[in-house]
């Protein structure tokens, strides 16, 4: 058993190594054409600066410790905006498949709210919340929240009929019946919809950002812009994308732990 | 004496799709004895399982009369054993085993010997910390059967437990039920639609009819309660599920 997991293992290294390098030299090729771009075509500074340029331009700030504070404003908006959002859509999951008049009542507001365009929902949140921090964590919740929620509800609506004559037959209650079954059966369907989540949310906490901010990278991005600053800009953009991708990556992680633990 | 369960003049309709009413069960009388392993067999779509859903309590919606000697306590006292072993695959065999007791808050040190004993008694012993994904299809449902007598139901009630096995597994876990009646006597019905696990299981067969649902005949399975392989090989067997085939056409 032991050396038959230990050969799985060497193969599972050798198949994520693969891609892993396939992504990086992907990404090395377009910093190389972006720097041949703005070699080949003679594209001024304040269009496109070089890879070179925007590195020591992001090193030069990194030393004076500009940079802290805006990544974790916007990563702190960002985790406290998917974690509620998340909670909401796993108690409205659950509400919606228990209870089909609340599902009834509520689900027009829901779709409503997710069929209006979010940029245009955001300045009337920032008017409401104010500048700070919680203007966007509540933008970040209402976006993150849906995928978890349909996610859910779908997964749900698919427990075999044993389990849930099971449930019936041993007169589980309601609250234990979400804690024992329907909660560890959606484990791996919340961390999909977290996964997609994850992605509206960093694009959610941006926008607030740009509406109206006293700090994150969103609010630094726009303050650059505003200043002809195209450098910052590229590297607010960058920031953004690695934070996104990593949020994205770790979920997606969590994600398969939880199918081997919890599905099937 | 009167019986465990009586069933009396049952009937269900239901409208099936363009409004049709379907008569899926007509005037039904049954009686199971405390102890006694009763089979209801028909061909599909005779209602047998909607019977046994009704025994359980899952399905309340009929007309007349199901009474009980002792009316079975919500929750405690009806073990089902579905056609899926329908076991929660992020729970080991051994808590699968013990949803039951667990739903009624019973954390006993003879809750836990009862679990125990009936792993020991399904032969899941050495797999009670494994997840039932590591687990075969018999041993799924082993699992299953467990989890339906941990928590000492008065009766038993199986839905077609063992048609999705195959018949080397199907045959160790007719021999398995056996040895779990002869330990624990209890009250088993049993659905199905093999005559040959009928006769080999059963004290009684009642045999149905489709459309409209209803009995046909009870017979009385004319073999000692010792059963073992060999009984498969005997002339009164093989006449008796002779006669239930010849009765199913």
């Amino acid at each position: 058993m032991a050396s038959a997991e230990t050969a799985a293992s060497s193969g599972r290294t050798a198949s994520t190594v693969r891609p892993v390098l396939i992504g990086t030299s992907s990404l090395l090729a377009g910093v190389a054409l972006w720097w041949l771009v703005t070699a080949a075509f003679d594209i001024p500074a304040y269009k496109l600066p070089s890879p070179a340029a925007v590195a020591s331009h992001a090193w030069q700030l990194a030393a004076d410790d500009v940079l802290t504070v805006h990544i974790q404003q916007t990563l702190a908006e960002v985790v406290q905006g998917v974690l509620i959002g998340a909670v909401a859509g796993v108690v409205l999951a659950i509400l919606f498949t228990r209870l089909p008049l609340v599902e009834r009542l509520l689900m027009p507001l829901v779709i409503v709210a997710q069929v209006t365009p979010k940029i245009s929902i955001a300045p009337l949140i920032v008017l409401w919340l104010g500048l700070g921090v919680g203007s966007k964590i509540a933008l970040v919740a209402l976006v993150s929240f849906y995928p978890v929620m349909i996610n859910m509800v779908t997964r749900l609506r698919s427990v075999p009929k044993g389990v849930d004559d099971l449930a019936r037959l041993l007169r589980i209650g309601p609250v234990a019946r979400a804690l024992k079954i329907d909660l560890p059966y959606s484990l791996p369907a919340i961390a999909v919809g977290l996964r997609l989540g994850v992605l509206q949310a960093v694009t959610a906490a941006v926008i607030g950002e740009f509406i109206g901010a006293q700090s994150g990278l969103g609010y630094l991005e726009k303050q650059a812009q505003d200043n002809d600053d195209i450098k910052l800009v590229i590297i607010c953009l960058g920031l953004l994308c690695v934070m996104a991708w990593a949020m994205h990556a770790l979920i997606g992680w969590a994600e398969r732990k939880l199918t081997e633990r919890f599905g099937g | 004496m009167k019986p465990l369960l009586s069933v009396r003049g049952v009937y269900k309709t239901y409208t099936a799709a363009k409004r049709a009413k379907v008569v899926a069960l007509e005037d039904v009388d049954l009686d199971v004895g405390e102890g006694e392993i009763v089979a209801l067999i028909g061909p599909s779509g005779c209602g047998k399982s909607t019977l046994l859903r009704m025994m359980a309590g899952l399905d309340t919606d009929f007309e007349g009369e199901l009474s009980w000697s002792v009316a079975p306590r919500p929750g405690k006292d009806i073990g089902f054993v579905f056609q899926e072993p329908a076991l929660l695959p992020w729970r080991t065999v051994r808590r699968n085993v013990s949803l039951g007791l667990e739903a009624q808050r019973d954390s006993s040190e003879q809750g836990r010997e009862q679990v125990a004993k009936l792993l020991d008694l399904v032969g899941l012993t050495d797999f009670a910390e494994s997840f039932p994904k590591e687990l075969s299809g018999g041993m799924r449902q082993r699992t299953a059967i467990a989890r339906a007598l941990a928590y000492n139901p008065r009766i038993l009630l199986m839905d077609e437990p063992f048609g999705a096995l195959d018949a080397i597994t199907r045959d160790r876990l007719h021999d398995d039920l056996l040895r779990i009646w002869e330990s624990t006597q209890k009250t088993i019905v049993l659905v199905t639609h093999s005559v040959e696990e009928a006769t080999y299981l059963a004290d009684r067969v009642a045999v149905m009819s489709a459309r409209p649902g209803r009995i046909k005949a009870v017979h009385t399975v004319p073999l000692n309660r010792d059963r073992t392989p060999e009984t498969r090989q005997l002339p009164e067997f093989a006449k008796f599920a002779g006669m239930l085939r010849q009765e199913l056409v």
